[in-house]
């Protein structure tokens, strides 16, 4: 058993080689951390640019938001003038102060896709200021409390990490597994295999072995390549071996009910896209509904973000291997079924 | 040794059977020949019998053991090999073969020497992909041979190859015959049918026949048989009658009576023209 089935992982590597998958890996690598080095921005502004328009007399909003640091650029000095400037930058605001200060009235040009919360936002934003600007001060009643002690704030790039660890080196083996089976059913070789003593488990087991292999190898390539040396590595590798064959027992299992990769691919990529649901909630916390939160990738995609950028939550990661144990164990059964019935019992 | 019984099967699960009936017996040792038109239901059964295809009716027994209750040891003792070649084409030759042997519990040959065999040592590092049509089936032929099977199940093994080669390949049929292997060989192939089998079965839309051997069945069916050549529309036709079928006598006469014939030939038939006497069609 044990013989054959490194016999068998000797053979599926070979022919993952000789596919290039190991190439494909390889150039991802480079390429996605080349990506988050250089061409992903460290920071983000993800609300739109105001420009301003200020009409009272003596300016004193103006020179107010100049003092706290906002770019001179960002003032018209007609009302058509910001009209104009908005107009040609989809992504900005105009905010057209007039009349005396005390009683301004507040325009705002917007394009009109913006949310009704930014735009309430706004208006608080800006009576605030103008309270400022007024010398009102407002006693501040608000007070800020951390569950666990503030973690140094992760840079817009640094944060994609963890996706495209869970999306490329984890869900890969969702696409990889199936081509492997569709070549070998496509040449016939599975029913070559089907009259040796080789059994089901063996061929699963093998093929799971080469894409953790090919999983964990992306992975610590791309989190060297883009974080250096100072991550737990042996959490990380942990991790991704445990998801990506959960992950590649899925894929065995699906891609047995289909007769060829153009009839699985609709569907592949459909299960795909269910299960790359947790990176919305990865960007908006807000948007985690139970269905998203249910799906087995969305402990995976926060347990990478934990390894490689921890808040201390130990427990977790231990919990989470431990359920995607259970999970493998469980999806292991399905795909032996699937696959014994199914694709070592047919006709052609 | 082995036995197969009133075996039936339907593609479609109903009651447009693909094989019907089929039932013979193989003796250790013996070389036992299904001869048949394509379409006739050869690959059906040989399917059935190593356990590619499920077995709806009737049922094949291994010294008694019906192969439903086979273990996965019962595939060290056997070799198939197929008639569309089914290999890793991103491997070697050579590669092929020791993965294949990698699978098998008992010892197995020398994956070179079972290439040189057949004739594909220079090409045995060569990926399959680039292999022509012959040599993998070669290829097959040969991995089917690895693990020194007992029982050899060969699914058109000499298709496609050219005299020289396919003579080498009967040759190994035959030396794996006296070595004790039971050989089962599907062909429409007349000739490698007569010159390897012992026993024949012919099988003509998924019935069998008749089956003997090849020497019985001539002496059966294909006695009193003439070749007729004869000019017919300024060419030359060639025909033969079988003098004890009334019509064909009947016939015989006639093209006498026309004088257009040239030559005359009595001869043994060839299990081709027993095959279309009994069924009305050609092997092709
Ligand atoms: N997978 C399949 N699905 C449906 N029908 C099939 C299938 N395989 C074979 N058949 C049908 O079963 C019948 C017997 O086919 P089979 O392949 O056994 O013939 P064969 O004697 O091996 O022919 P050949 O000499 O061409 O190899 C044919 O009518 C064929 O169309
Ligand atoms: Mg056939």
């Amino acid at each position: 058993m044990l013989k054959r089935t490194l016999n068998l992982m000797k053979q599926d590597s070979k022919v993952a080689l000789r596919n290039y998958f190991h190439l494909v890996i390889l150039i991802l690598a480079v390429l996605m951390s080349l990506l988050i080095n250089f061409a992903i921005p460290d920071e983000v502004k993800l609300t739109p640019t105001e420009l301003f328009f200020d009409n009272t007399p003596g300016k004193a909003f103006q020179e107010y938001l100049i003092s706290e640091g906002v770019d001179p650029d960002r003032f018209f000095n007609s009302y058509e003038d910001l009209k104009s400037a908005v107009r040609k930058d989809g992504s900005s605001l105009g905010i057209a102060v007039e009349g005396e200060l005390d009683r301004a009235r507040v325009t705002i040009i917007h394009q009109g896709t913006e949310s009704e919360e930014i735009l309430n936002l706004l208006d608080a934003t800006i009576e605030s200021a103008l309270d400022r600007v007024r010398g009102i001060e407002r006693e501040s009643n608000h007070r800020v409390e951390y569950l666990r002690s503030k973690s140094a704030p992760v840079s817009f790039n640094k944060n994609t990490i963890p996706i495209i660890v869970f999306m490329e080196a984890i869900m890969l083996g969702f696409l990889l597994i199936s081509v492997m089976v569709f070549q070998e059913k496509e040449e016939g070789s599975i029913r070559a295999y089907r009259v040796s003593p080789g059994g089901t488990l063996e061929y699963i087991l093998s093929k799971a072995a080469v894409n953790m292999g090919l999983g964990v190898i992306y992975a610590t390539l791309l989190v060297v390549l883009t974080m250096g040396f100072r991550v737990n590595f042996p959490a990380l590798m942990v991790l991704v071996a445990l998801s990506s064959f959960f992950i590649t027992m899925l894929g065995l299992a699906v891609s047995a009910f289909f007769r060829s990769l153009q009839e699985f691919l609709f569907v592949g990529v459909f299960i795909l896209s269910i299960l790359s649901f947790p990176v919305g909630s990865y960007y908006s916390p807000a948007f985690s509904p139970d269905i998203v939160t249910w799906l087995p990738s969305y402990p995976i995609l926060f347990g990478v973000r934990e390894i490689l950028f921890p808040t201390g939550k130990t427990g977790f990661i231990t919990s989470l291997n431990l359920l995607l144990i259970a999970e493998s164990l469980g999806m292991l059964l399905f795909s032996y079924l699937v696959v014994h019935r199914r694709l070592m019992r047919e006709g052609r | 040794m082995l036995k197969v019984k009133e075996l039936y099967h339907s593609y479609t699960n109903d009651d447009r059977y693909a094989v019907q009936n089929v039932s013979f017996e193989i003796q250790r040792g013996e070389i036992f020949g299904f001869l048949g038109p394509s379409g006739a239901g050869k690959s059906t059964v040989q399917n059935i019998m190593t356990g590619l295809l499920k077995l709806q009716r009737g049922d094949v027994l291994y010294e008694g053991k019906s192969i439903k209750n086979i273990s996965a040891k019962f595939f060290n003792r056997i070799g198939v090999s197929f008639e569309h070649p089914n290999l890793y084409n991103k491997l070697t030759g050579y590669e092929n073969l020791k993965y294949y042997a990698g699978l098998f519990d008992v010892p197995t040959d020398d994956p070179m020497r079972l290439l040189d065999m057949v004739g594909l040592r220079a090409d045995a590092h060569k990926r399959a992909s680039a292999y022509s049509k012959g040599m993998k089936q070669r290829l097959v032929f040969v991995r089917a041979l690895l693990n020194r099977p007992d029982i050899l199940f060969l699914d058109e093994p000499t298709s496609g190859l050219d005299p020289n080669t396919a003579s080498r390949v009967k040759d190994i049929i035959i030396s794996k015959k006296e070595e004790g292997c039971t050989v089962f060989l599907t062909t429409h192939n007349m000739f490698v049918a007569d010159e390897l089998c012992d026993r024949v079965a012919f099988l003509n839309e998924g019935k069998i026949v008749t089956m003997d051997s090849p020497r019985n069945l001539k002496l059966k069916y294909g006695d009193k048989s003439v070749k007729v050549e004869y000019m017919h529309n300024n060419a030359v036709n060639s025909r033969i009658f079988f003098l004890d079928d009334e019509r064909d006598r009947k016939e015989f006469n006639e093209l006498l009576d026309s004088r257009e014939v040239q030559t005359i030939h009595s001869q043994e038939a060839t299990l081709e023209q027993i095959f279309i006497k009994l069924t009305g069609k050609g092997l092709k």
